[in-house]
């Protein structure tokens, strides 16, 4: 028999089948919702995007939203692609934060802005990989869950960060639990007036192609897929595993330390109890409908801060509790995961009609 | 000191233990089942939640206790369908799926008791659980506070040796270790993995979300965001003990005193910070990580590996 070329194959064109059929059921569950509270859907849409996107100010507070989710999911995924699952973002990110606090609090406040901003980069980024190493070293050395083991240290490190705002490194001033302002050069400086776009909004901007790069272009980046698609392979193939595993967790948690690093020097000016702002759990699910792709993290970040910033507009003009973007949030990761699955049932249906008529095809001639 | 350790507060500090330990020992045993057969539930926070919500709903238009219970458990049977769905059919990673429920029921549970409550200063309660006092054994000092608990907490109790017994003692048992031991194995005996995960999700939904009735209906009433991290130290204590029914047991009384004592000294001030209480479950639950994985202790932790048959494809 002569051998025919199979056009199976996968169309690229099904992730934007999968987009399409998330957003649309997402739109309708969206909707019906609004529907509940009689709320009429043109008021309630258009506030939502002028919320989150109508004027200067807004646009700056969905950034300044976007940037913490994309930088915990950006290590997030740079975690899960070599097969490390850092649940510990949050955690990762308290650290980070007193990290960052500890360095503008304590060290001497003449020291230059320059010289402060780099030290609070490094001080956030080091402490969030120096919480995931003992992660990483357990996961490795004794095979102890990375998955467990990171949501009993988002609980630890909140406690630390709670105790140390409320006794030792509280600011005598106010009868809030929270530690006093940061020096003013340690500050991440605000780029456009009148809104909170900080300087590590464009950080995280460059850091989300820097990562693209990584992921997709070096050696390294390389070596880390590979470990995650099957580690024995790449052992036999004689990469370093244990290595790149530790290293990709601890890049997963240096990122969420400079997320939570960012939102210390950047937005509150303070290190207080909510530094991480839940940050560290909505990320893990924008790096999911990222895909666990740089780019794909970034547009999933924009939405789900849109989400987060145009509810509560959507609550001033038409009553509906702001709780509806997280069950939305919510709604969307699901539909999409079903999207998913049905799209590929489909393709593959095509596949083997395909398959079949070519067969018949065959045995005809 | 000695003004403190009287016997009316030590036999408060046990009471309320014990009564802080029952939803923490429901979720637990849940969990339990679900690591067992190999999975993972990281919406246990979720689903209590979930179940505080709809047994409170239950209460209020059922008119009682019974039917918020009733609601809680149909509750935990859906969501253990959605996530045998999402995780067995559809292929979803289990720990992504558990964190996106737990958004879902925080966004769901704070949107629906506005919508069918309404927003009111003052919520409105329910009829809460009422205790039952076994004659005599209640009257004993200091610890007969354990035969003066409600039906649900008593059943509670009860579930823990009915758990061990079925885990360790049954071929049903059997199945559900070997599916989380090795389900390639399993398979290859004939056992239909995706079934026993199927209803080991459910059970554990059941279980969490019975564990939200619980709350609510010894407290009467619901507020947003009530599991308050319980269905993280839900987590923790499975690991705490070590996957058994007995150690489960007695692992959610010690997380269930932390608690209290917690509560206490925040009111008492004697100088220990609450955090570090409030952060006591989480570290003896690392430090049993730590030991038990240096001791070549055999965990059934290939959790949250998923099943797919040879020669089928992963999503």
């Amino acid at each position: 028999m002569k051998k025919e070329k199979t056009t199976v194959y996968r169309k690229p064109a099904d992730g934007v089948f999968v987009i399409l059929l998330t957003a649309v059921l997402t739109f309708i569950a969206c909707s019906l919702l609004l529907k509940l509270y009689n709320a009429d859907l043109g008021t309630a849409y258009s506030a939502l995007i002028r919320g989150a996107w109508g004027t200067k100010h807004n646009i700056g507070e969905t950034l300044s939203k976007a940037a913490p989710l994309v930088l915990v999911a950006l290590g997030f995924a740079i975690g899960a692609q070599s097969g490390m699952f850092n649940i510990g973002g949050e955690g990762q990110m308290f650290a980070g934060a007193l990290g960052a606090s500890l360095v503008a609090l304590y060290l001497p406040a003449e020291t230059p802005a320059v010289i402060g901003i780099l030290l609070v980069f490094i001080a956030g980024a080091v402490f969030g990989m120096l919480w995931a190493l003992p992660v990483a070293y357990l996961k490795t050395k004794f095979g102890v869950s990375e998955i467990v083991m990171t949501v009993m240290l988002n609980e630890v490190a909140s406690g630390i960060v709670s105790y140390l705002v409320s006794v030792p490194m509280k600011d005598p001033m106010t009868p809030i639990h929270q530690s006093a302002i940061l020096g003013a050069n340690f500050q991440m400086p605000t780029l456009i007036k009148g809104t909170k776009v900080h300087l590590g909004v464009v950080i995280t901007l460059v850091l989300v192609f820097i990562v693209w790069f990584f992921m997709s272009r070096s050696t390294l980046g390389y070596q880390l897929r590979a470990t995650g698609l099957s580690s024995r392979a790449a052992l036999y193939a004689g990469m370093p595993v244990t290595s790149i595993m530790i290293l990709s967790l601890m890049i997963s948690g240096g990122f969420a330390g400079l997320a939570g690093a960012f939102e210390a020097t950047g937005v509150h000016y303070r290190l207080i109890e909510g530094v991480t702002g839940g940050f560290g759990f909505t990320a893990i699910i924008v790096a999911q409908l990222g895909k666990n792709r740089p780019f794909g993290i970034a547009v999933a970040a924009l939405v789900f801060a849109s989400l987060t910033v145009g509810s509560a507009a959507m609550q001033r003009a038409v009553g509906t509790p702001a709780m509806l973007s997280e069950m939305i949030e919510g709604l969307a990761v699901m539909f999409f995961i079903i999207s998913e699955f049905a799209v590929k049932r489909v393709r593959k249906e095509i596949n083997n009609k395909a398959i079949a008529k070519q067969l018949a095809a065959a045995q005809k001639a | 000191m000695e003004n403190v350790l009287t016997t009316t507060f030590v036999t408060g500090l046990l009471a309320s233990s014990f009564s802080l330990a029952i939803p923490l020992l429901l979720a637990t045993l849940g969990e339990v089942f679900v690591e067992r057969s190999g999975l993972l539930n990281m919406g246990i926070e979720g689903m209590i939640l979930m179940g505080c919500f709809v047994s409170y709903i239950g209460a209020v238009y059922g008119g009682g206790v019974m039917m918020g219970i009733l609601a809680s458990i149909v509750m935990g049977v859906l969501i253990g369908l959605l996530m045998a769905l999402l995780t067995l059919k559809m292929h979803a990673n289990q720990s992504i799926c558990g964190i996106v429920f737990n958004f879902f029921a925080t966004g769901a549970t704070g949107f629906f008791n506005r919508y069918i409550m309404g927003v009111s200063l003052i919520p409105t309660t329910v009829q809460t659980l009422q205790p039952l006092p076994i004659p005599f054994l209640s009257e004993i000092p200091i610890i007969g506070f354990l035969f003066n608990q409600n039906i649900m907490a008593y059943l509670t109790v009860i579930l823990v040796p009915i758990a061990a017994f079925l885990l360790f003692r049954t071929n049903l048992g059997l199945k559900i270790r070997a599916v989380g031991g090795n389900a390639q194995a399993a398979d290859t005996m004939g056992i239909d993995v995706i079934k026993i995960r199927s209803w080991m999700w459910i059970v554990g939904a059941v279980l969490a979300c019975l564990a939200g009735a619980y709350l609510t209906l010894t407290i009467g009433l619901f507020s947003d965001g009530m599991s308050n991290n319980r269905g993280f130290i839900a987590i923790a204590l499975v690991v705490f003990a070590r996957w058994m029914p007995w150690n489960a047991l007695l692992g959610a009384f010690v997380f269930g005193f932390a608690d209290a004592l917690q509560l206490r000294l925040q009111a008492l001030s004697l100088g220990i910070p609450y955090q570090f209480l409030v952060m006591l479950p989480y570290v003896l639950t690392i430090i049993v990580l730590i030991i038990g994985a240096s001791s070549k202790y055999v965990n059934p932790s290939v959790v949250a590996v998923p099943y797919v048959r040879e020669g089928k494809e992963l999503n």
